[in-house]
């Protein structure tokens, strides 16, 4: 009788290329930043001794608390704590964007287009046909003082002066956020809702749903996993974007990426900034973890099945 | 028509076009309150059409649809007094037993202890009693099936319409199934409107079939009656195995006629008028015919031939038997009792059969 390989290491051995690619692209760069966070910067030098006092330096208290949005932050050093708990605050804003617009579109594209669907989902690729930054240029372009909605508005009559609240802040961040990351959204979503067995439809019209019963009981609950899918494939990234903050959204737009980034390349503070990464890696994690354990997850996954 | 006096269906004159296809194509009849009854025939004959224009999924191009003495055009599937078993069965995934039969219950104001004791004798109805809390994806394909049935009826509808309910089912459960829904018809005494393209099934469970054949009913009958008396070729060729000989009227008697086919002349019971020289049909069933070595007696239709094959078939035996002047061989069953004279292949013998027991088809 031939010796077959045991069913596991046929497992593994397919999962090999992806695994190496992982641990040497992924792990031990991350490794690294742990280290590194545990380390001290003296001037060009890096101090190897173990200290924890990159992460003191983010929770040490202060008698003097620093207000932002009427939240006291009572630490020496709130930047990091302002700026975390900010980022998630607009990551969270531009997820719920996402879905919002992302969900229709892939309800149409699922319910409502018989044989076009593949050239629907090649066209909502189009934008990505350019490069992420010459989109963000783009809405710099719209949003700009001098830009497109302002000039258009003005020429039609509707302003004398330009709109000034339009770039360099949290909105116009966001803006640029949820327009680059909502066709994303759409493909898992679209998946979920595509799949939906048709009868399940009309099993629930059957049973005395309305249009909307039925979306809310049936459809909704059905797509939910593509769904979540979606919101965590953006949310998670958009935290620590720091591109676009950079580009359109001036010193009231700034999020945590930008710190991480001054602290890395500015400041000269590489520990510092893989502590702030850290931690933010770590919150993001945590708050995942809740909100998975919170919906449910586990009894989600085995109705998918 | 006197069968119309209590149809809780009436359907009349009803057609449904898909672009320049006729899917149901003129169709007319009535549901008799309470009984069972079958839309019968191939894949692509409309039954399927039919029902969901019933449910309300599909709306008739032309033509009307009445339930229980209500016209249902403009009433939409979720307000109409039907409920659907789907060929699925389109088990809420997401749901456990218990939900999915209480679905339908959630849209009607019911209390609580209501809602929780007819969940309850529903899932005993279907014998599923202490599966409420199962998760959907636990169960068998028979158990699926007995939610949907539970589903359906716990809405206590006026009608069920069951879309090939049992056609994913393996053969033995199948069976079991069978028995099981006519049994539950009978208890709860709600009318059925099953579709199915297995004719056993239909003769099994119906108390009339409807056979349809592409957007047309060719008949509508007892289930024993369509077997015996089919009205036309394509219905006596669906319903069980039928020995066909194509012939010319060649003398019209008292109740009866004479046929003469290239196998021979024979004589089969006919009343009305006919003309001689019309081209005709004389069915036979396979069971009604005798084999026999020597040349029957007069009085029997006979004909010389030769077996060219048998298939042993448990409780029966199947003889081929080429007859000449006839493309395809007569198909001969015999029940097996274990006295019989066994009959060799290649040997020529008579097939016979009384002249009542032969059918003419006229189309």
């Amino acid at each position: 009788m031939v010796q077959r390989r045991p069913e596991w290491l046929t497992g593994y051995s397919l999962l090999s290329p992806a695994i190496i690619i992982m641990a040497v692209m992924m792990v031990t760069p991350l490794l690294a930043m742990v280290a590194l966070s545990f380390w001290t910067q003296q001037g060009f030098e890096l101090d190897r001794s173990f200290t924890l006092a990159n992460y003191f330096a983010l929770v040490e208290p202060s008698s003097e608390p620093t207000y932002w949005m009427g939240i006291p932050f009572p630490l020496t050093y709130p930047v990091p704590a302002i700026l975390l708990i900010k980022s998630l605050a607009m990551s969270l804003a531009i997820t719920l964007a996402v879905i919002a617009l992302a969900y229709p579109m892939a309800y149409f594209l699922a319910f409502h287009v018989r044989g076009q669907k593949a050239l629907w989902l090649v066209l909502l690729t189009i934008p990505f046909w350019t490069s992420y930054l010459l989109r963000v240029f783009a809405w710099k372009i719209m949003l700009g003082f001098n830009g497109a909605i302002n000039s258009g508005l003005k020429s039609l009559g509707v302003l004398t002066e330009p709109l000034s609240f339009l770039l360099y802040n949290p909105l116009a961040v966001m803006i640029t956020l949820v327009h680059a990351w909502v066709a994303f959204a759409v493909l898992p979503i679209f998946v979920s809702l595509d799949k939906i067995d048709r009868s399940y439809l009309e099993a629930a019209t059957d049973l005395g749903d309305s249009r909307l019963r039925r979306f809310l009981q049936v459809t909704l609950p059905l797509s939910a996993p593509g769904t979540i899918g979606a919101a965590l494939l953006v949310f998670i990234p958009t935290v620590g974007d720091y591109v676009t903050p950079t580009l359109v959204g001036g010193p009231s737009g700034t999020m945590i990426g930008n710190l991480i980034q001054e602290l890395f390349l500015k400041q000269n503070n590489a520990p510092l900034g893989a502590a702030v990464s850290i931690t933010m890696m770590v919150t993001i994690g945590v708050i995942v973890t809740l909100f998975l354990w919170l919906i449910g997850f586990r009894r989600l996954r085995s109705r998918a099945r | 028509m006197a069968e119309h006096t209590d149809a809780v269906i009436e359907i009349k004159d009803v057609s449904k076009l898909f672009g320049p296809v006729a899917a149901v194509d003129g169709v007319s009849f009535g549901i008799i309150r309470g009984e069972f009854f079958s839309l019968l025939g191939p894949s692509g004959c409309g039954k399927t059409t039919l029902l969901r224009m019933l449910a309300g999924f599909e709306q008739p191009s032309r033509g009307e649809i009445l339930i229980d003495g209500q016209p249902m055009a403009g009433v939409p599937a979720n307000k109409r007094p039907t409920n659907m078993v789907f060929q699925s069965y389109a088990i809420f995934p997401h749901l456990n037993v218990e939900e999915n039969v209480g679905y339908g219950l959630r849209n009607r104001k019911l209390g609580k202890g209501e809602t929780r004791s007819r969940v309850a004798a529903a899932l005993d109805l279907v014998k599923l009693s202490g599966y409420g809390k199962r998760a959907a994806h636990q169960l068998s394909g028979g158990q699926r099936q007995r939610v949907a049935l539970a589903r359906a009826l716990v809405c206590r509808p006026k009608v069920l319409l069951l879309d090939e309910p049992l056609g994913a089912l393996d053969k033995k459960l199948r069976e079991e199934m069978q028995l099981e829904l006519r049994q539950l018809q009978r208890n709860v005494g709600i009318t059925f409107v099953f579709v199915t393209h297995d004719q056993e099934e239909a003769l099994t469970l119906s108390d009339r079939i409807a056979v349809m054949s592409s957007g047309k009913v060719l008949q509508i009958a007892r289930s024993d009656d369509l077997y015996e008396n089919p009205n036309c070729r394509e219905v006596a060729e669906f319903i069980g195995n039928m020995n066909l000989f194509e012939g010319k009227v060649a003398a019209v008697g008292q109740g009866n006629v004479t046929i003469a086919t290239p196998a021979g002349t024979f004589t089969v019971p006919h009343t009305a008028p006919i003309g001689a020289g019309s081209v005709v049909h004389l069915a036979v069933r396979p069971e009604k015919l005798a084999l026999s070595a020597d040349k029957p007696a007069t009085g029997l239709n006979a004909v010389k031939g030769r077996i060219i094959a048998q298939t042993y078939l448990g409780d029966r035996r199947q003889f081929l038997t080429q007859i000449d002047g006839m493309a395809k061989p007569l198909a001969i069953s015999r029940q097996i009792s274990g006295a019989e004279a066994q009959i060799s292949t290649n040997t020529d013998i008579w097939v016979a059969w009384p002249p009542q027991l032969g059918r003419l088809l006229t189309s």
